[in-house]
């Protein structure tokens, strides 16, 4: 039982462990009015389909640098392109004065500053969970 | 007045008249200029506007595409989007877009703003409906561009708007600038109207019109102002002519009182002339004469009214006149005749008047008078009468008649005289008959007709005239006076019978009588004579003055047996008018053979008669006659017997001699004279012979007569017993009867030769002894001759053969010679290339320099040796002498320079391109004399001067003169130059060297050549060499293209090996021969060369010439010599030295190509020794080095034929070699190893010249061939190493620059 036991908790917490240490695709934001969203809800935002939030915030689409690590992540989560073809929309897009310009970050320590520091700021992160303070992350569903 | 003309104004707003003419080209102007503003100026406008919006738009383009750059780099797109903003707040474009390239080439867009346009649209680029401005994009991630599109509609729009204010002025300036123009024509044409009233009112003389009016312009002002002076001068002017109206009318009063004075001055002077006038007036039919008239026709009072005076004429008469007016009314012209009038009052004398009609016509054309003159010539017509009746009978005569007047001025002559003078009657009408005179008509007779003429005597004479042409003729001429009745003089005639045949008769009798009086005496000196020779002389005289001749001589004839009959002149008499001949040298031995016209005739006995001018131009006869100032010659021929002995001549030199059938029988007489005097001379020698036969002649002497038989023979005759005759031995009585039976053919003197025993020899001539019928044989000893003859033979034979030998001897002791000398030149350089002391390298020095000069001396002397024995045979091909010239150019440059001498090389451009003939032996010969030229000049000038002498289609006679301002030669050593061995001073031979044979040599290749060489030299003053030598022309012409075409298909297949140790000299001759298809072989020295595994399958062998291990002359050696082998082989030598060429083709190399060369100098060397063809064109001087840069890649750029292949790597390789070397050179001399650095200036040479570094041609030069031994020429090295140095590190800075350029490219 005590095996059972010890072995439960050590597939539990371990899991647990392992989902906290793995990279993945963080969303973080401040104000956005946002706990949770899907992720053709995250994609549509980040592809620069939404200006304001229901709390009349402006969006502001905070990305990772192509030269940064999360850049590729992200990239393949959230625009299903290379870094290169995320560069590029948000080119045509600001190019066609469709959408504010994205704000674009070079770690996911920045990201972080950036989004506590301006509301409605919205980033996408390819990181470990626990590298990013609970209280921004928005929940993927 | 004035008033009235101001209402005749039109009002200033009507345009019309001069206001309209004032305005309408000013309003036009204007219209023009400002429609022509109104159109050019929105249009530049316009163009103005797009190039601004274009270069903003341009801009605003690179702005874009930056923008999208840094958003893409940065990643920050704030930018990018301010940007955008600002572009279509400040910008009305159309629309912009990124358009990217794809990787397949194509474009796609990448995004467009705003959106509403499609892909398609932005991609189409409309250009008619929207300017395009676009800027490139070149981002990691995006490569494309940004395009910008603006409408040409919207800059239309801006335009216009832009412009509407301009049109709205222009509008406005055009109707203010008319309605001025309106006003100033009015205001200018108002004056203008007013002054052409007030003018036509003073046209008419209206004097009082008024003017005020007063213009505001100046011209107009003082327009009036003249007006109103013309209008006070005219009032003056009309009271002027008042005035001389009155004048006038005074001045008229006194020229009719004039008139008349001179009325009755002329009525008087007709009258004392007889002459009058009348009229006849028609209509009424009455005439009115003038006194004058009735005076000539002798009416007066009595005779009734003279108006129709016509009456008073015998009817005959009367109608002459009345026809002769009818004949004028009818043909409506007036007429002059003379008529005899008679009236029907016999008492009134008959008389003849000359009558003048001239018709006066009415308005319709019809005569109505005739008026004119009478004139009484009556005692003009009696004067006629008479000389009309002379006349008629001088026309039936035959003789010639000329009628003059009284001042002996000619007014006819018969047909006759105008046949005999040659001239027309109008030339001599009017002229005196001594025109006829000839100078030579004696003075006396003309003085004796002037004393009878002056006198009125009648004379007869006998006259010597010319005719128009000059052509003399005798007259007897009779002259009569002519007397009127008034005994007046009033003429003279002359009838004049033209004698001149009789004359010439007499004259040709007067000669003939001469003629045979000199004959008679002649022949009486030549019958009394004894000498007939003498007596012919003393003869010549009498005959050439009795004959009037200018020359007589006497010819007689000899027998050569080489060369025929020959004439010599022997005596001679000469009038003073022509030059002496009888000195005269051509006049002796003259061949008669040679006068195939000349001796036919004199051999027929007959007289060889012609004038010079009759004979041909190229007839050597006349030539000879041209030379003497012959004009006409007679020749009559001597006989002795048979035998044409020889001739008598008569030369006319003043004047051309037709010589009479008479003269010539006469003249023959006298011949015949001189032939019987001979004939009476040889008689008595005959006789004077037979007379004392030689009894005490210590040669045998034999009297036969004709059967053989002795009758006579002196002492030494008697010991003949047998001798030799006709190859036999035959007995004396034998050789008698053969001697007999040979005269009965040939009945003069003949000669035999007989021979006694073995060695006694002699000559037998036989005399035949006319009319005795013996014959005299003398016998002449020639043993001694003969034996002379016969050593003299031998002699000759040994000295042939002696020459023979000695020339065999040289021939192969210069060979024999060569082969060790060889061994002492190349071991004395193997031996200086060794470490030895500097004495022993000047020892080995002077051994090597011997050895070069003993080896020239060998060449001359074999040179002279074959051509002597005529075993110098030419080898025919096609040259150019301006290639040969420049080749001796080169070769010679370097001995003027070292003896600081000038050369002066000039060839005509009249000289053909391609001549054919032997260039070597050309060459040859101008080295020659080029050599000696430079040898004994030690300042000035040493010059070649070509040109063609004569031109033809086919070939040309070339003149090429050598001329030098050396020591020249003294006047007798000119006659001796061309001899062998000749030199003037030995000491100069000493001092300058040479064999003597160097001139002998050149002239014996000129004369080779079929030219002519001369020489023209003053003792200090210099020698001239003239060469003139015939060459043939190659006419064949071939194209660049042609010639490319042709070489490559020719040269496709060749096989040539290059031996070379240079690379880049490696590099240019493989691309050179690559370009025409060669194959190439390579080796990098001689021995690699020789051992070569393709050696036996090429065509031709390139050899340089200085190559490590083994070089150029020992490798050609060991082929030719060890190997064998004949391939033509070519040198490339960087040196243009005489000994070292020689050397070349002493060792049997075929030519040589100095390097650098050029592409034609090496096609043209492989394709004339490999016969393939002989094209040559001439070199073109490389290019100048452009100011400002030290090197010139013309000649580089030329070889590569565009390839930058070759060009980076022949620049690769002179940066990768020559440097180095240079360096190497460097401290090669500065250890003092000379022969290294020779060796490597040698080597670097060419490669130099290739680059057209020019400014180091001297100093390489130096380092090439700078005597070791000479300090001075050490410092000088120093320094143009160090210029080396300096000028290579700055070319290979260029030349990296040049590299750079090709890689970039």
């Amino acid at each position: 039982m005590q095996f059972l036991i010890s072995l439960f908790l050590s597939l539990f917490l371990g899991t647990t462990l392992l989902a906290q240490t793995e990279e993945k695709l963080v969303i973080i934001g401040n104000k956005t009015g946002l706990t949770e969203l899907t992720l053709k809800e995250a994609r549509d935002i980040f592809k620069g389909k939404m200006s304001f939030w229901k709390n009349k915030e402006e969006v502001i689409i905070v990305l990772p640098s192509p030269k940064s690590d999360d850049a590729t992540g992200v990239a393949n989560e959230i625009f299903q392109t290379s870094v290169t073809g995320m560069q590029k929309h948000w080119l045509a897009l600001v190019f066609q004065g469709r959408s504010n310009p994205p704000v674009f970050v070079q770690s996911t320590r920045e990201a972080i500053d950036y989004v506590n520091k301006n509301s409605g700021a919205i980033a996408a992160l390819y990181c470990k969970s626990s590298e990013v303070p609970a209280s921004l992350i928005i929940k993927l569903k | 007045m004035a008033k009235s003309t101001h209402k005749k104004f039109v009002p200033a707003f009507i345009l019309s008249g001069i206001s309209l003419r004032i305005w309408l080209p000013f309003a036009i102007s204007i219209t023009v200029f400002i429609l022509a503003a109104g159109f050019y100026y929105p249009k530049k406008q316009e163009i103005i506007f797009i190039e601004n919006y274009s270069s903003k738009i341009k801009e605003l383009a690179k702005t874009v595409a930056l923008g999208v750059e840094l958003t893409l780099s940065s990643d920050n797109f704030e930018g990018l989007k301010k940007t955008i903003d600002l572009a279509k707040s400040s910008s009305e474009f159309e629309f912009i877009a990124i358009i990217e390239n794809q990787e397949d080439g194509t474009e796609q867009v990448f995004q467009v703003n705003p959106d509403s346009f499609d892909a398609k649209t932005v991609l189409k680029k409309d250009t008619v409906n929207y300017i395009y401005e676009s800027c490139r994009i070149d981002s990691e991630l995006l490569k494309g561009y940004v395009l910008i599109a603006f409408s040409r509609d919207f800059i239309q729009a801006k335009i216009y708007k832009l412009n509407y204010p301009v049109y709205q002025f222009l509008v406005i300036l055009l109707v203010v600038s008319l309605i001025a123009f309106l006003f100033f024509a009015n205001t200018i044409s108002r004056p203008i109207r007013k002054l052409t009233i007030v003018a036509n009112q003073l046209e008419k003389q209206n004097f009082d019109v008024d003017i005020n009016e007063n213009s505001g312009i100046n011209e107009l002002s003082n327009l009036n102002n003249a007006l109103f002076s013309l209008k006070t001068a005219l009032i003056d002017a009309k009271k002027r002519n008042q005035e001389f109206n009155k004048q006038l009318e005074h001045e008229i009063e006194l020229r009719t009182i004039d008139l008349k004075e001179t009325t009755e001055k002329l009525i008087k002077a007709q009258t004392a002339s007889k002459f009058g006038n009348y009229e006849y007036d028609l209509i009424t039919g009455k005439w009115t004469l003038s006194n004058v008239i009735n005076q000539i026709l002798s009416l007066n009072e009595t005779d009734g009214p003279t108006d129709n005076w016509l009456n008073f004429l015998c009817s005959e008469d009367n109608d002459e006149i009345v026809h002769s007016f009818e004949d004028a009314i009818f043909n409506r012209q007036g007429f002059q005749k003379d008529f005899k009038l008679n009236f029907k009052d016999v008492s009134k004398p008959e008389k003849w008047v000359s009558l003048v009609a001239e018709p006066q016509y009415d308005l319709a054309g019809n005569i109505l008078t005739f008026s004119g003159s009478f004139q009484d010539i009556t005692e003009r017509k009696l004067i006629e009468n008479e000389v009309n009746k002379l006349s008629l009978v001088a026309k039936k005569t035959s003789n010639c008649v000329i009628i003059t007047d009284k001042d002996r001025k000619m007014v006819w002559v018969n047909d006759s005289l105008l046949r005999l003078t040659g001239y027309e009657m109008h030339e001599l009408i009017g002229r005196s008959p001594r025109m006829f005179q000839s100078p030579k008509t004696n003075t006396d007779t003309l003085d004796y007709v002037k004393q009878c003429l002056d006198n009125k005597h009648e004379l007869k004479v006998e006259i010597l005239n010319a005719d128009k042409y000059g052509k003399e003729y005798w007259l007897d001429m009779n002259i009569v006076p002519l007397f009127d009745q008034k005994d007046e003089l009033i003429g003279y005639i002359a009838v004049e019978t033209d004698i001149t045949e009789r004359k010439m008769t007499e004259e040709e009798l007067l000669r003939r009588e001469k003629m045979l009086l000199a004959i008679s005496t002649a022949s009486n000196i030549l019958l009394n004579s004894l000498d007939a020779l003498d007596s012919i002389s003393q003869t010549l005289e009498l005959m050439g003055k009795a004959v009037v001749v200018d020359r007589t001589y006497l010819f007689t004839t000899s027998n050569d047996p080489k060369l025929g009959m020959l004439a010599s002149q022997r005596f001679e008499w000469n009038s003073g008018n022509a030059d002496a001949q009888i000195d005269n040298p051509e006049m002796q031995n003259l061949p008669m053979g040679e006068f195939e016209e000349f001796i036919g005739v004199l051999g027929n006995r007959l007289p060889f008669v012609k004038r010079t001018n009759d004979l041909d131009d190229d007839d050597k006869f006349k030539k000879i006659l041209e030379s003497q100032d012959i004009l006409s010659i007679l020749i009559i021929p001597i006989f002795k017997g048979e035998l044409f002995w020889g001739y008598v001549g008569f030369d006319d030199c003043t004047i051309e001699r037709n010589w009479s059938e008479a003269e010539i029988s006469i003249l023959s007489t006298f011949a015949t004279a001189i032939e019987n005097a001979l004939d009476r001379e040889d008689k008595t020698e005959i006789i004077k012979s037979m007379a004392l036969f030689p009894e005490l002649n210590p040669n045998p002497v034999i009297r036969i007569d004709l059967e053989g038989k002795i009758i006579l023979e002196n002492d030494a005759a008697e010991n003949i017993h047998d001798l030799n005759f006709d190859n036999k031995l035959v007995s004396k009585e034998e050789f008698l009867k053969h001697v007999t039976e040979l005269l009965s053919h040939e009945k003069n003197k003949v000669q035999f030769e007989v021979q006694f025993n073995e060695n006694n020899f002699f000559t037998v001539d036989c005399l035949l002894i006319e009319d005795s019928n013996q014959i005299n044989l003398y016998f002449n000893d020639i043993s001694l001759l003969k034996e002379n003859e016969q050593k003299l033979k031998e002699a000759k034979i040994r000295a042939e053969a002696s020459d023979k030998a000695k020339e065999e001897f040289i021939a192969n002791m210069s060979h024999e010679i060569r082969t060790p000398l060889h061994a002492i030149t190349g071991l004395s350089k193997i031996l200086k290339k060794s470490t030895l002391s500097i004495e022993d390298q000047k020892l080995v020095s002077h051994i090597a320099q011997s050895g070069d000069h003993l080896h020239s001396l060998i060449n001359n002397v074999l040179d002279f040796t074959k051509i002597t024995a005529g075993e110098f045979k030419l080898n025919i091909s096609t040259f150019s002498l301006r290639h040969v010239v420049k080749q001796l150019q080169s070769i010679l440059f370097s001995i003027a320079e070292e003896k600081g001498l000038k050369l002066d090389f000039e060839v005509s451009s009249e000289i053909h391109e391609l001549l054919i003939g032997d260039e070597t032996r050309l060459r040859q010969a101008l080295l020659n004399l080029l050599s000696n030229s430079l040898k004994f000049t030690e300042k000035g000038t040493v010059s070649l001067r070509a040109r063609p002498l004569k031109d033809t289609e086919n070939s040309q006679l070339l003149e090429i003169i050598v001329s030098d301002t050396g020591i020249g030669m003294s006047e007798g050593f000119i006659g001796k130059i061309f001899d062998k061995f000749s030199q003037e001073d030995s000491s100069l031979g000493r001092k300058h060297g040479g064999t003597g044979l160097g001139m002998a040599i050149t002239k014996g290749l000129v004369d080779l050549m079929q030219g002519a060489i001369t020489v023209d030299s003053q003792k200090d003053s210099g020698t001239t060499f003239t060469i003139h030598i015939p060459f043939e022309k190659n006419l064949q012409k071939i194209n660049k293209e042609e010639r490319e075409k042709t070489a490559k298909s020719k040269l496709n297949n060749l096989k040539v090996l290059v031996v070379e140790d240079n690379d880049i000299n490696l590099l240019v001759a493989n691309t050179l021969l690559a370009f025409y298809g060669i194959t190439v072989f390579e080796a990098k020295n001689g021995k690699e060369a020789i051992t070569h595994p393709n050696l036996n399958e090429v065509d031709l062998i390139l050899m340089d010439l200085q190559m490590p291990e083994m070089d150029g002359f020992a490798a050609t050696e060991y082929l030719r010599k060890i190997l064998k082998i004949s391939t033509p082989i070519i040198a490339l030598t960087a040196n243009a030295l005489k000994t070292e060429i020689e050397r070349c083709f002493e060792l049997g190399m075929n030519d040589y190509v100095l390097k650098p060369y050029n592409e034609i100098q090496l096609m043209d060397a492989i394709t004339k020794n490999l016969n393939l063809f002989t094209d040559i064109k001439v070199i073109e001087s490389p290019n100048e080095v452009e100011s400002g840069s030290l090197l010139n890649l013309d000649m580089l750029k030329t070889l590569s034929a565009g390839s930058d292949e070759f060009m980076i790597k022949i620049i690769s390789m002179f940066l990768e070699q020559i440097p180095s070397a240079v360096i190497e050179l460097k401290t090669a001399f500065e250890a003092n190893d000379y022969e290294t650095s020779k060796s490597i200036a040698h080597k670097i040479k060419a490669t130099y010249i290739q680059f057209g570094i020019t400014s180091l041609e001297q100093d390489i030069f130096l380092l090439n061939y700078f005597d070791v031994n000479a300090t001075a020429e050490l410092e000088k090295c120093k320094s143009a190493i160090q210029n080396l140095v300096e000028i290579t590190d700055i070319v290979s800075v260029e030349l990296r620059n040049v590299l750079n350029g090709f890689e970039v490219a």
